[in-house]
């Protein structure tokens, strides 16, 4: 997929300039520097030789059809560069080219109209408003940044260009991180990340995908893209505009409302996508991924010469959920024989300040080896005495001959970064500070777990969907878009969530009936049209709990309405099951702009209020998803049951949540739901819908 | 020469829609009608002359030969009230209306009485619409605007109390969907029984109660940035954003056909309106808004409107004209008697009437 814009037969590049100043000249420039080995075509209306290459007026006046243009000509001129692409029958274009919809209103109509030529001749665009594409391997560059970045196993796709010169300028002065493919979006009028993901997915030369995002496209192809993407490889993604004031400038930029952070977690993670909180954690899980093998299990050893970096790394690990492994005897016995009486055998492994290379090799030899440990990070704090470059290379040795990954603490930058370097040149990725590295093996930890997600298996149950179908039809008749508790009775019983039980009698006798169909304790209430206020007339009887007391309680609410209103009609009394008081869950759907039908779940009352102790899920989930989310909220130990309480009934809880994610999915004109509260009881005694509002789309 | 005082239980029930609807339908059967408002609250100026705007309106429509001034009598404002409370006032309001009342139904088949806009009105003058019906010795027809089902039956019989063998019966109007059904079925059936006359319930319509593009743009001075084409649009809610837009969400989505009052620098909030059933959005602050924002709510025929004034301030000045029927459009005018014409018992109505 979209070979032709990363292995390209022929290049044109239209707007290339002998003038050394312009951004044509550079982008050009950069291809011919980067050993592009295709034919290259500089465009530019006045011909002659540019570069030492013969320049054509137009891409139709090629003598063969460019699989890639790069447009860098100013706006005005791009859709009629388009055209002459579309014409000549070009596949692939980037237009580097500004002045689109980050250019106001004539700019938003400008490129509209380039989106609509692409469609028309059936071109795929990146940009614009972008800085280009590189691919190390190809070789290929046409970009107009400073230079191409060492070859690497990541594929960075940044919607900000200006990040993107930053990052690969941070990539040429270390040359410890490399890129397979560098693609700027610009305003991603037709490609985006889903494009990429998909593109990457079988690229050899690519191990890790990241990503810099402002707003995704469509939340839920991107979650489908993402799911079988990201079996195959992490995506990394580092998403701004998260905070209240970052979604307003994501506004302003796409003139539609950004998908919440609580969708965009929920998303990630459904999706197997991993997310980073910063450029920097991006790019430190980026050096695992991309260097190391994947760790196969929680549990890192620790090789130092300095106590307190030890420590602290040990808190990090902890911290990030990871274990400290418990070395095997063999291995703590040998340390020992071998190590300075003072040194520390067991892990956090010290090898104490004047550790020589001899002495980590021996140590991390043995450490690495240890059947329980499954990474191990190697902490070196330059003393006068360390052999800084040695050590390096001891380490590196050891990654070489070992699967389990290894990750360097080389601490300080004026004698350390010799070590630095010798260390990337065998692949180990180094972390100024131990909590980085920490960081770096909890991000392969979580890559794991999400990737063993297994593949959704959506449940389906039986549903009157034609009932809810009526009921909206109706609501939306009456000009409403919100359902109260009375009709969004009839919408949980089309879907079998569990209502206390209601149901009209007309004699005692039926009343009985009911009851019994029912659990006690229920309530009698009168039914009459003619009486208003039910307890005025002492309508209302409650705590029923046995046939004589609802046949009592019939003829005494009966008697008295009778003897109160004396002409009103009396149907009867409404039975109803009186739901017994249990625990109080909060059920809800928020559906987001970007990723549709957000599922909330939590405990009610204060949890959900004051601690906001709930979780999330994009519907449609399954059954492992919703089993999840009990176990994600901090209140958890509550449903397991606390000090000598029986747990509550978990499958009645997750029963109802994948009922109502089959619901919202079922009617995408739900827009809000709240069951509130859902009553659960303990194990094997359910639970019952007490409330539940809607609110329905107005369209 | 028959008459009807059409009078109200608290202000904003309907009470000059009602008349004028009842005045139209009179005109269709061919007789000549007269309209008079004893008192009036809400008066401004007409050729120098104090005029009350209800009654100038309905003199238009109902197109009336009695210049504006004569359609209503007494008129409160700031100097009157002063030198009524100061004891300076000698005036004999009750006569002044009887005069007019005589005037207004020359030559007349019908003579409609507008009464005060709630039980209170006119004890300032010591005439309210008890005592105006007991003057004029006139059948008085009474409009309850519904709020809920136990208040509408207390202003029913407190009507029914105060009003005693004056009460005609009453129109029930503004019932939500939601209600009908009960205020049909349960609730008029008791008031009959309890010796209320219901002619008609009217059901709540937003439209009638909406005010459009234009006269928002009209009102508010504002520079239209898109949209410019939908003036006839109506705006049926009225909501400030001012809040993060996931708060904000969930409200503007229960709020139909609205108009939403943002800082023109509330890209989020705009966003927010636009996912949501929106007719206008205005920008306060004169902050123009971005060009990504415009160009979707063009794209969605949501009319965007600039303002200078700070949001408080376009919030109070587009309040002041919001919420009050104003039937001034034909379309309107056409859908309440539409809606008169389907749920008001006319023939009963005319024959207690005896027209």
């Amino acid at each position: 997929m979209l070979e032709t814009f990363f292995q390209p037969k022929s290049v044109a590049i239209v707007g290339a300039s002998a003038s050394p100043d312009k951004l044509g000249h550079i982008v050009l420039k950069n291809a011919l520097d980067s050993h592009y080995p295709g034919k290259l075509y500089p465009i530019n209306p006045k011909g002659g030789m540019i570069l030492g290459l013969q320049a054509y007026p137009s891409v139709s006046a090629v003598p063969e059809v460019p699989e890639l243009v790069v447009v860098v000509i100013p706006y005005a001129y791009v859709p009629d560069s388009i055209r002459d692409c579309g014409e000549k029958g070009v596949p692939s274009v980037v237009v580097i080219s500004a002045g689109f919809r980050e250019a106001g209103m004539e700019g938003v109509n400008r490129e509209a109209e380039i989106i609509a030529l692409a469609k028309h001749y059936n071109i795929r665009l990146i940009g614009p408003n972008c800085l280009g594409v590189i691919d190390t391997f190809t070789p290929m560059n046409v970009t107009f940044a400073a230079g191409t970045p060492p070859q690497g196993p990541i594929a960075f796709m940044s919607q900000s260009g200006a990040l993107g010169t930053a990052i690969l300028d941070w990539s040429l002065a270390g040359k410890r991180i490399g890129f397979s493919k560098f693609v700027s979006l610009g305003n991603k009028a037709d490609i985006s990340e889903i494009d990429l993901m998909q593109a990457w997915k079988d690229d050899p030369h690519t191990k890790v995908i990241l990503s810099y995002s402002e707003g995704l496209p469509s939340g839920q192809k991107f979650m489908q893209v993402a799911r079988e993407v990201s079996r195959e490889k992490p995506i990394i993604i580092v998403k701004s505009g998260v905070t209240a004031a970052g979604s307003r400038a994501v506004s302003s930029h796409t003139g539609s409302l950004a998908g919440s952070e609580q969708a965009y977690a929920a998303a990630f993670r459904q999706s197997g996508v991993l997310r980073a909180e910063s450029l920097e954690d991006l790019f430190d899980y980026a050096l695992g991924f991309a260097y190391q093998p994947l760790l196969a299990g929680e549990r890192i050893a620790i090789v130092t010469n300095a106590g307190g970096p030890g420590i602290l790394c040990t808190d990090a690990l902890e911290r990030a959920g990871l274990s400290l492994s418990r070395l095997e005897p063999a291995t703590t016995l040998a340390l020992q024989e071998f190590l300075p009486d003072s040194a520390s055998a067991a892990n956090p492994v010290d090898v104490l300040g004047d550790a020589l290379a001899d002495r980590y090799r021996f140590a991390l030899d043995k450490t690495i080896n240890d059947p329980n440990v499954d990474g191990m990070i190697v902490i070196v704090t330059p003393q006068a005495m360390t052999e800084i470059g040695a050590t390096a290379h001891a380490v590196g040795a050891i990654s070489q001959k070992t699967t389990k990954p290894i990750l360097g603490c080389f601490m300080g930058e004026f004698r350390a970064n010799e070590a630095i370097d010798i260390l990337a040149g065998y692949g180990v990725p180094n972390f100024p500070f131990p909590e980085r590295a920490a960081g770096a093996f909890a991000a392969m930890r979580d890559y794991r777990h999400l990737r063993e997600q297994p593949d959704a298996k959506i449940e389906h149950f039986e549903a009157n969907t034609e009932a809810v179908r009526t009921l909206f039809k109706k609501v939306r008749e009456d000009g409403r878009v919100t359902i109260g508790e009375t009709e969004s009775r009839e919408v949980l019983k089309a879907y079998n969530v569990r209502l206390p039980g209601s149901q009209l009698a007309a004699t005692a006798d039926e009343a009985v009936a009911a009851a019994d169909q029912m659990s006690y304790p229920v309530v009698l209430k009168i039914a009459s049209p003619d009486i208003l206020h039910k307890t005025d007339v002492g309508g209302v009887r409650v705590g029923l709990q046995n046939a004589a007391d609802v046949r009592d309680a019939f003829d005494l609410i009966v008697y008295r309405a009778q003897r109160y209103v004396p002409d009103a009609v009396i149907w009867g009394c409404i039975v109803q099951e009186q739901a017994p008081k249990g625990t109080e869950i909060l059920i809800g759907m928020n559906r987001d702009p970007q990723f549709g039908p957000l599922v909330t779940f939590g405990l009610g009352g204060i949890y959900v209020e004051a601690l906001k102790d709930v979780t999330f899920r994009v519907a449609p989930f399954d059954r492992l998803n919703a089993e999840q989310m009990l176990g994600e909220i901090r209140s958890h130990a509550l449903i397991d049951g606390v000090r000598g309480q029986n747990p509550l009934d978990k499958a009645a809880i997750v029963d109802v949540l994948l009922r109502i994610s089959q619901l919202v999915t079922d009617f995408p004109n739900i827009l809000e739901l709240d069951i509130n509260p859902l009553m659960v009881y303990e194990e094997g005694r359910g639970a019952l819908a007490l409330d539940m509002r809607l609110v329905l789309s107005d369209k | 020469m028959k008459t009807l005082l059409v009078t109200a239980v608290v202000t904003f029930s309907g009470k000059t829609a009602l008349a004028l609807g009842i005045g139209l339908k009179l005109q269709e059967k061919g007789l000549k009608v007269g309209y008079l408002k004893p008192i009036s609250t809400q008066p401004y100026m007409v050729e120098g002359k104090l005029v009350d705007e209800d009654s100038a309106f309905v003199g238009r429509v109902l197109g009336l030969d009695t210049p504006i001034r004569d359609l209503s009598t007494v008129i409160i404002d700031e100097t009157l009230f002063e030198q009524l409370i100061e004891g300076k006032e000698q005036r004999d309001f009750a006569g002044e209306i009887k005069v007019a009342y005589e005037k207004a139904g020359r030559d007349k088949d019908v003579l409609l009485v507008e009464g005060g806009s709630s039980m209170r009105e006119g004890y300032a003058i010591g005439l309210s619409s008890v005592s105006l019906a007991e003057t004029l010795d006139t059948p008085t027809l009474g409009v309850v605007r519904y709020r809920n089902g136990l208040m509408l039956i207390d202003d029913i019989l407190a009507l029914q109390f105060r009003m005693e063998k004056h009460l005609l019966g009453t129109v029930i109007n503004s019932v939500p969907a939601e209600a009908m059904d009960q205020i049909k079925n349960e609730v008029v059936p008791y008031l009959e029984r309890r010796g209320v006359k219901i002619y008609g319930v009217l059901p709540h319509n937003r439209q009638l109660m909406a005010m459009s593009v234009g006269e928002l743009i009209e009102t508010l001075k504002a520079k239209v940035l898109t949209g410019a084409d939908r003036a006839e649009a109506l705006i049926e809610n009225l909501t400030v954003g001012a809040m993060s837009a996931e708060t904000a969400l969930p409200r503007f989505r229960r709020s139909l056909n609205k108009a939403v009052i943002t800082g023109g620098d509330r890209a989020d909030l705009q966003a927010a309106a636009l996912e949501t059933s929106t007719t206008a959005l205005i920008l306060t602050g004169n902050l123009q808004p971005s060009s990504t924002i415009v160009k979707r709510a063009e794209e969605l025929g949501v009319a965007v409107l600039l303002v200078p004034g700070n949001t408080m301030e376009t919030v109070e000045a587009v309040e002041k004209v919001f919420g009050k029927t104003r039937l001034s459009q034909p379309e309107k005018l056409n859908s309440f008697k539409e809606i008169l014409d389907a749920n008001l018992d006319w023939t009963r109505l005319f024959a207690d009437m005896g027209v």
